[in-house]
């Protein structure tokens, strides 16, 4: 059995970042309340990734479980046409905003609890495609009375 | 709520320098057109001496056959990686076709592997659709793995008839990017690591 190739043969050494995203520092919050949290996606010139209604990996916002807060809704802007090879693609390009709406428990512990929201999309340009990744977004909210 | 300030989330997605690279190449191509005066792109075969083995798999065709790389040795392979959602690998598919039906006797073998999660499901009414007329196999991560993490589609490797890697595109190219290095294999064509071309000396030896 052949050795892997090492990830260097193949020029994967250098990072790039096709997708920024920008969220506040903190958020806070009182019991029961919602609150809604915007998050900025910037794209790499020249990128796009697949819409929320895209049919192929569309752009998903979760949060991961936490007791104290809840992701009730996740506003996507209007998607874009985008041609490519003979089919028109649902994308978003540019820079764009996502509206997290989020309800704090009632029970919710006072104090800081980490919020993480976890965005999974597919970018591409017009002569190269990422494999789907998923990015971590760290946000803390301070649950006061 | 309050927003006690703003903070940047860098989202660390690997590209390569080559891939830049050819994206300027590409560009460049797409401005001035497919005119026949058009220079053509240097081909980028890796000399004799530092092209790698092609690393082994076994992965099923969509008979269910096994495919291992190593039956194809003694041809020039062109393996690429793809799947169905990548539209710049849709674009190279046409030419793929095309250089199996001119290539095939010649000792030339394309091999995709694609990488759909949903894996037949979605490959299998893609092929029947695009008329795809070369082996087809699916992929997984540990094939990825075994050619340096295939991070971005397409990514294409030419190997030579001993098996070894020639040369690696990733993300799209130019037909005459791949037509140019495939014909140059299949002549025998070796570059030592001086740059000389090999075969010629040889002959002009004999």
């Amino acid at each position: 059995m052949l050795l892997p190739l090492a990830a260097q043969q193949i020029d994967y050494n250098s990072l790039r970042s096709v997708v920024r995203l920008t969220a506040p520092e903190k958020v806070s919050a009182s019991r029961n309340e919602s609150v809604t949290v915007d998050v900025v996606a910037s794209m790499k010139p020249g990128y796009h990734v697949a819409s929320n209604v895209a049919p192929n990996f569309p752009l998903k916002v979760t949060l991961a479980e936490n007791a104290a807060v809840e992701l009730k809704n996740v506003a996507f802007p209007p998607p874009k046409s985008h041609q490519l090879a003979g089919e028109t693609l649902s994308v978003f390009d540019g820079d764009f905003r996502l509206k997290l709406t989020l309800k704090v428990s009632p029970n919710a512990p006072i104090g800081r609890t980490m919020m993480t929201n976890k965005v999974r999309y597919q970018a591409c340009d017009d002569r190269i495609c990422l494999r789907p990744d998923t990015i971590e977004l760290k946000v803390p909210l301070d649950i006061h009375n | 709520m309050s927003y006690a300030g703003l903070s940047r989330y860098n989202v660390s997605v690997q590209l390569n320098v080559r891939a830049l690279a050819a994206a300027f190449l590409c560009a460049g191509f797409l401005l001035t057109g497919c005119n026949s005066e058009r220079p053509k792109p240097k081909a980028a075969l890796k000399t004799d001496g530092s092209r790698k083995p092609a690393p082994e798999f076994a992965l099923k065709d969509i008979d269910g056959r096994t495919v291992n790389l190593s039956d194809y040795k003694g041809k020039v392979v062109l393996l690429n990686f793809w799947a169905t959602w990548c539209g710049p690998c849709k674009i190279e598919i046409p030419w793929l076709i095309d250089f199996e039906q001119k290539y095939k006797d010649r000792g030339f073998a394309v091999i995709g592997v694609a990488m759909d999660d949903d894996g037949w499901q979605a490959v299998k009414p893609y092929l029947a659709q695009s008329k795809i007329n070369y082996r087809v196999i699916l992929g997984d991560d540990s094939v990825s793995t075994l050619y340096g993490g295939v991070e971005s589609l397409p990514t294409t490797f030419i190997l030579d008839q001993d098996g070894k890697i020639a040369s690696t595109h990733i993300g799209l190219v130019s037909k005459s990017d791949y037509e140019n290095e495939i014909v140059q294999l299949l002549k025998g064509e070796r570059r030592s690591d001086a740059g000389h071309d090999v075969t010629a000396a040889r002959r002009a030896a004999n």
